[in-house]
């Protein structure tokens, strides 16, 4: 998006919609996948057996790879953002290689997740 | 280094007082502690995000392999690590859902929506979507 002002480009709004997505979504359903997988799993509450039936059905839909995308996608992109701008709080401003590896990190995780489902 | 040697250095743009602030800021005043702890819930949604595609990898290659990413997560550690991930994401969703009407103020006609409509359906919502999760991982 360009400024309205200087009429130069910034990424950052993009960075934000990206965050700000990837933080609702980890609001909305990330507690409860941590809770099924770290903690009711290992628990014996759930059979790994017939949790991975239900998961491979889920994983060969097309909304539920959507689904898959959208949760983990997003949430790489919201903590990487999160991750960058914690360097400024702890006053070091690193130089832009810094954020290209941070948020290289979601760029590749979003492309190997892409190559995992489709 | 003072602002007045920033300023002579070419480090500060300007003469224009600026109050040093030390690394350490954040460790000052409750506020800005608990700031800091809900931007270090990144690390854990980081982390866990990276299990979870280990384990989306272990799906997409067969059962065997979904099992034994199952197994690994009853080890002890993955268990310590759940359940810090688990509270530091439910602080995230606490700090998320308390900012969302600051952010996304909503209005239907010309009422605006009270805050804490906004912060319970929000709630309201991410336990709903649990049922459903709970529910359908379990047939």
């Amino acid at each position: 998006m360009n400024n309205k002002t200087t009429g130069k480009f910034h990424i950052e709004p993009f960075l934000w919609a990206l965050f700000g997505n990837g933080g609702t979504i980890a609001a909305l359903i990330f507690p409860v996948v941590v809770l099924l997988f770290g903690i009711l799993l290992p628990l014996g509450i759930y059979d790994p057996a017939n949790l991975y039936d239900n998961l491979h059905a889920f994983y060969g839909n097309i909304i539920g790879k959507l689904i898959i995308f959208a949760l983990l996608a997003f949430n790489l992109w919201h903590a990487c953002h999160r991750i960058y701008h914690a360097t400024h709080d702890f006053k070091f401003h690193p130089p832009l290689w810094v954020k290209l590896v941070i948020y290289g990190v979601a760029a590749v995780g979003t492309l190997v997740i892409l190559g995992l489902l489709f | 280094m003072s602002s007045i040697e920033k300023v002579n250095s070419g480090k500060q743009r300007s003469g224009t007082y600026r109050r040093d602030m030390k690394r350490t800021w954040w460790t000052e005043i409750p506020f800005y502690r608990w700031y800091m702890l809900r931007e270090a819930t990144a690390i854990f949604t980081l982390l866990y995000s990276i299990n979870l595609l280990l384990g989306l990898r272990a799906l997409a290659t067969d059962k065997a392999h979904f099992l034994a990413w199952a197994s690994t997560q009853s080890h002890p550690f993955m268990i310590i690590f759940a359940i810090v991930s688990f509270l530091m994401v439910g602080y995230h969703c606490y700090t998320w859902f308390d900012a969302t009407p600051k952010v996304m103020p909503l209005q239907i006609g010309d009422k605006k929506v009270p805050a804490r409509q906004i912060i319970l359906g929000h709630w309201g919502a991410a336990i709903v979507l649990a049922i459903i999760v709970l529910v359908l991982a379990g047939i």
